[in-house]
């Protein structure tokens, strides 16, 4: 059996614990490429018009593997941690597959750790369960992969990003003595090379180094996202928000970065309150890049290189030692 | 090495400027030309208008910027090659002292770049909405039957601006056809018109950020008094329009060339003014060595090949003499 796994979405957080889970099973595992050109204009061309900018992405790597496999393989996240969700876009992604693409095998769970943790893994097993009717098999391999994907969540606490990981040809080893910046997003824009024009490599051509909300332990988000009035329960908007201020707290950050995808609803309000947080309490100098599939690469980088100037080489004057952002 | 003199050039898609200042930074030459689409037609008529002023040998260093500035860095030999929300800032800041909001239209985008001390603290700029820049107001004075020239002045007699949506370009264009439909006079369009551009370019770009004095007002637009006036009005203050208020860009990526070599005296790349006479020409093509399939750009100098730009993967760029380019 082969199943096929898009690059897309949650790929970038669990791909370490689903590759190892299916192949513990005894499953082919395919992924597909890298996002292009190619896989962008798929996706555009079947996706609904006013869905963000990664789910079209999504759509797109469905339709490049979907001819390659048995078995698609999307799960239905509806939460990763207690007391959260997930966006709702990620609720309806089986449905929206199946029906708009005519698609497919899918193999599907629901997968939610809203009561408590392990409930996650009690789906996993389910899950397994319908592979493989040996539960013994199912476990070992949960074990096994669960393994990897605490290897990986440690990796990402040193500082390296999931695309120094999954996709790197060479492992990139991560300088946090650079000029550091964090850039906050969802991992599934960031990490796409494509979709965000290579943003991270960017900022470390210019000499600087990255941390994001992946290189946060999601306790420590928490945390910080108590500062909000209300704790928020959306997972993603507790990551970047209280991700972006322990970063801010535990790192020397020239300046924040935020990465947002068109057509995305929740970022617009996180965004702000990060935004607005991150000025007031810690004078952090604050850029705003937001991707479409129309987005122009120039315009992103004059932005980028301009706050690269304004918060690292700062005066053009000579006389560059007036104190930073009083 | 003795200090000679500093060419910027700002390549832009409505505009290519050529600014030369000296050694104590003073300004010898600022030269407009529209770009009309051939970037390397207007830069080449640029230097001519410069080298009979000018001797080559006295070439010190020499900048681009601008959304062209990797092509015209690869065509002149760069020494400096910058975005050109920085060159702006080092422009206002040199002829403003104490500036700490510079408002900036230009053809085809508009930025809002706020400093203190000299040192930019916080930027936004805006290309994708139309209802925010030159283009839209010749647009409208060219429908409207007034030389653009003339536009500001007219705005100025208007005794009282009536309201236009300026949310979108095209909003805006229909509205104003509503406004003259019910007998409006003309002045009081057009002042409304700036009106309305000036609350976009608020709403696009200052989205809550405090707008301190002193306020500069640059770019091509700036030249129109009505455009001044509205936002002297509406952020009630007064708004500094400084000379070369069209040509920023250029003179400040030449004193950024001029800072660098005060810092550190360098060799100049300058390839020298017989580019002028140079036979320059892109040429484009699709890179089938991958799904990306970039449009890329390919430039000649005489039938040689003096580089790429465009690659995403940097393929053919890495050919290019990084220096020149001003990439990595
Ligand atoms: S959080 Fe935003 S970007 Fe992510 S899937 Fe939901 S709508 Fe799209
Ligand atoms: S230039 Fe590079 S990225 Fe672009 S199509 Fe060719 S190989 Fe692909």
């Amino acid at each position: 059996m082969k199943v096929g796994i898009p690059r897309g979405l949650y790929f970038y957080d669990y791909y370490p614990f689903w590759e190892t889970f299916f192949q513990e099973l005894g499953v082919e595992v395919v992924t597909s490429k890298p996002t292009d050109k190619e896989i962008l204009n798929l996706g555009v061309e079947a996706a609904v018009d006013d869905a963000c900018l990664p789910v079209k992405v999504f759509f797109g790597h469905v339709r490049f593997l979907k001819d390659q496999v048995d078995y698609l393989f999307i799960p239905r996240y509806v939460s990763e941690y207690r007391r959260t969700y997930i966006c709702p876009k990620f609720l309806g992604l089986p449905e929206m597959i199946i029906f708009r693409l005519k698609a497919p095998k899918v193999l599907s769970h629901d997968l939610t750790a809203y009561q408590k943790g392990a409930d996650f893994y009690r789906g996993v097993y389910v899950f397994g369960k319908k592979i493989t009717p040996n539960g013994m098999k199912v476990m070992r391999a949960t074990y096994t992969a669960w393994k990897k994907q605490k290897a990986y969540l440690q990796k990402k606490y040193l500082g390296y990003q999931p695309q120094d990981l999954i996709d790197g040809k060479q492992e990139y080893v991560p300088d946090l003595k650079k000029p550091l910046f964090a850039v906050v997003g969802h991992a599934y824009n960031i990490n796409d090379r494509y979709a965000s024009m290579d943003l991270i490599k960017k900022i470390r051509r210019f000499g600087g180094e990255v941390l994001t909300p992946d290189n946060v332990p999601f306790a420590e988000a928490v945390k910080k996202a108590g500062l909000l009035p209300k704790k928020p329960f959306w997972s993603f908007a507790i990551k970047n928000f209280g991700g972006s201020i322990y970063l801010a707290e535990n790192y020397p950050l020239k300046g924040v970065i935020n990465l947002n995808s068109f057509g995305c609803g929740p970022d617009s309000i996180i965004t702000e309150l990060t935004e607005r947080y991150l000025k007031r309490k810690f004078s952090l100098p604050f850029l705003n890049l937001t991707i479409d599939e129309h987005t122009g690469e120039a315009g992103l980088v004059t932005r980028l290189e301009a706050f690269w100037d304004m918060t690292v080489e700062r005066s053009f004057a000579g006389e560059s030692n007036l104190p930073a952002h009083g | 090495m003795e200090k000679g003199v500093f060419l910027g050039v700002d390549v832009g898609s409505v505009s290519t400027n050529l600014v030369v200042i000296n050694g104590e930074k003073e300004i010898l030459k600022a030269i407009y030309l529209r770009t009309n689409g051939r970037p390397l037609v207007a830069l080449k008529e640029g230097l001519r208008q410069i080298y009979d002023q000018i001797k080559e040998e006295e070439i010190s260093g020499v900048g681009t910027t601008g959304s062209g500035r990797h092509l015209a860095a690869l065509v002149l030999g760069a020494d400096t090659v910058k975005n050109e929300i920085t060159a702006h800032a080092v422009a206002a800041s040199y002829l403003v002292p104490g500036v700490r909001t510079i408002l900036e239209i230009g053809g085809q985008d508009s930025k809002l770049i706020l400093l203190k001390d000299g040192v930019v603290t916080d930027f936004a700029m805006n290309t994708v909405c139309a209802a925010g820049t030159g283009s839209f107001l010749d647009q409208q004075a060219q429908r409207l039957n007034i030389p653009v020239e003339k536009f500001g002045e007219m705005a100025l007699k208007a005794q009282n601006p009536v309201r236009i949506a300026g949310r979108c370009a095209v909003f805006a264009e229909s509205d104003m056809i509503h406004k003259q439909q019910l007998g409006c006079n003309i002045e009081d369009i057009l002042a409304g018109l700036c009106e309305a551009l000036v609350r976009n370019f608020l709403n696009n770009l200052a989205k809550g950020k405090k707008l301190y004095d002193k306020i500069v007002f640059q770019g091509g637009v700036a030249a129109n008094s009505g455009m001044r006036e509205a936002f002297a009005r509406i952020l009630g203050t007064e708004i500094i329009v400084p000379p070369y208020f069209n040509v920023m860009g250029a003179l400040g990526i030449a004193l950024i060339a001029a800072f660098e070599w005060e810092k550190q005296p360098y060799k100049t790349m300058f390839k020298g003014f017989n580019v002028k006479d140079a036979e320059l020409k892109t040429e484009n093509f699709e890179c089938q060595n991958c799904p990306n399939f970039c449009e890329v750009v390919k430039i000649y100098e005489n039938y040689e090949v003096v580089g790429y730009l465009n690659d995403r993967c940097g393929r053919y760029s890495q050919m290019n003499n990084k220096k020149l380019a001003g990439i990595g």
